[in-house]
């Protein structure tokens, strides 16, 4: 009698194998990430009037760098995205007569969803990698520790002001990146010779806007400024790294990043449905 | 002469914070008594670093107790922990560990300004008083990646002395230096002692090495780290250095 009759295939029993570590590391590095995401947050309130001198301008220096770098990028795309929704917009809504739309599906697409997500990804592929690198070399070269013996704490002087510096940049460049798409969308019509008045358009615009719109938009692009710093500081910081490891922890950051992007606008977009 | 005790170590086992399973030294009884210069000296992965991080309250004992200036760390709060950091130097081995995205002065700046003990004036002041006495003026605005590593060990040290630290530990602090190099360390060191002294505000050192040959004139204690033991050595006859004709140790001093 054959012993293997009625057992699983080995190569199932593989897969099985690995996909439940995976999952398993994957459930373990998230623990490990609110972990760091709640200490941070507390050393924000209970730190955030500690050495001023020093670590403020440490947020404004981030805000610079992560922000106001980012501004031309973010106007180019303002731009780009303003000219094809509307473009797009406009060739479906006149074929039936709905051009009295294109407010709404502009506020819908751009402010609710397109403007936050995309500049957080931007945000992420420049700053969060630019972040994870700079840590993780800080890492490599025992620097955290010396920090530590000089008795800095490196949340509060290292982590803190680039989350708060993140959030910040995320909210200032996503509303830029809507308001150059708003007036290139019209400029766009306009040029296409589209019959929409200037004021037509800007009253659609803020027939469909409601209040839930600002605070969403406000809460996504701080949420999304803190997810991006969060998951590049911790993979710089959390754990011991070499030089030659800091390329890895640049690639999970994206993956990370996105991932958590992704999952916080699904969470938005459910929670705006319910509001 | 030595003051009350600020540091001691009772059946400690140390070893490397990255590594806590690799037992360097075992069962060490250490008392650092205030206004001691201690000089002690083993060959390469002999837990010297591992023990002077433990007694400097940087990397915890992996078995027995230790006290820093009254203070358990391995209990300590948060805010005693900090406490213990403002009171005792370090200057970490190869480079010194300086932060690359801040200049020179910046580096020396960094404690005292992030601590708040002087207001920005103040701090500049004493930052660049440092930096003359180490004749590095002309490199303040400099990355530490310009400099030698004997320079950026030279800021190092500075940055660890900015605060009026009690305990300032070297860790090997001589390697690879030349002898001009040296002399400047011995002499900066004797200096700073000399007017901690007069102030009423005794400085003690602990310096580790290979060889005693550097500390034989200005260290008054002295101790070696040898196959997994240390010891405090009654005598520095025979440990002028850690060659391989290096004779055996003297004998440890009783109660030390």
């Amino acid at each position: 009698m054959n012993a293997s009759a009625g057992r699983p295939p080995r190569v199932l029993t593989r897969t099985l194998d690995r996909t439940g570590d995976r999952v398993l590391a994957a459930m373990i590095g998230l623990r490990e990430m609110a972990a760091f995401a709640l200490i941070t947050l507390s050393v924000l309130v209970t730190k955030f009037g500690v050495s001023r001198r020093v670590v403020h301008p440490l947020i404004f220096a981030q805000v610079r760098q992560a922000g106001l770098r980012l501004l031309p990028m973010m106007v180019f795309l303002g731009l780009a995205l303003g000219l094809l929704i509307i473009s797009q917009t406009v060739a479906l809504l006149s074929r039936v007569g709905a051009e009295a739309y294109i407010g709404t599906v502009m506020v819908s697409v751009l402010v609710r969803e397109l403007g936050p997500l995309l500049t957080a990804l931007v945000v992420l592929a420049r700053a969060g990698t630019a972040n994870v690198v700079e840590l993780g070399t800080m890492r490599a070269a025992h620097e955290i520790g010396a920090l530590e013996s000089l008795g800095i704490d490196p949340i509060h002087y290292l982590v803190m002001p680039r989350m708060l510096g993140l959030a910040i940049s995320v909210f200032c460049l996503a509303t830029y990146l809507v308001l150059v798409a708003i007036v290139s969308g019209w400029l766009f019509a306009f040029v296409q010779e589209v019959p929409l008045r200037p004021s037509a358009y800007f009253g659609q615009l803020g027939d469909a806007l409601r209040w839930q719109d600002f605070a969403l938009f406000g809460l996504k692009t701080f949420s999304f400024g803190a997810v991006i710093a969060i998951v590049s500081c911790h993979q710089g910081l959390a754990r011991p790294l070499s030089f030659e490891e800091i390329s890895s922890a640049a690639e999970r950051t994206v993956v990370a990043g996105l991932v958590g992007c992704v999952l916080l606008d699904v969470v938005f977009l459910v929670g705006y449905v319910f509001v | 002469m030595s003051g009350p005790p600020l540091i001691e170590l009772r059946g400690v086992d140390a070893a490397p914070q990255s590594d806590p399973d690799r037992v360097l030294l075992r069962d060490v009884d250490w008392t650092i008594a205030e206004g001691e210069w201690w000089a002690v000296c083993g060959g390469p992965a002999s837990g010297k670093t591992a023990l002077l991080a433990v007694a400097a309250g940087l990397s915890p004992a992996v078995r027995g107790d230790v006290r820093i200036l009254g203070v358990d760390p391995s209990r300590a709060s948060e805010a005693e922990q900090t406490g213990l950091r403002r009171r005792i130097g370090f200057v970490f081995e190869g480079g010194g560990r300086l932060l690359g995205r801040l200049s020179v002065a910046e580096n020396v700046a960094l404690p005292l300004r992030y601590h708040g003990e002087l207001d920005p004036d103040e701090a500049r002041l004493r930052v660049e008083e440092l930096l003359g006495r180490a004749g590095l003026e002309s490199l303040a605005g400099l990355s530490p990646s310009r400099l030698s590593p004997a320079l950026q060990q030279r800021v190092a040290l500075l940055r660890a002395v900015a605060a009026p630290v009690r305990v300032l530990f070297l860790d090997d602090p001589m390697s690879g230096l030349a002898p001009s190099h040296v002399r400047w360390w011995l002499s900066f060191l004797r200096d700073l002692r000399g007017r901690r002294a007069a102030a009423g505000e005794p400085l003690t050192l602990v310096a580790s090495g290979y060889e005693f040959s550097p500390w034989r004139d200005d260290a008054d204690r002295f101790a070696a780290t040898e196959d997994g033991r240390f010891q405090v050595l009654a005598a520095l006859s025979g440990h002028a250095g850690r060659g391989a004709d290096a004779p055996p140790p003297a004998p440890p001093a009783e109660g030390a």
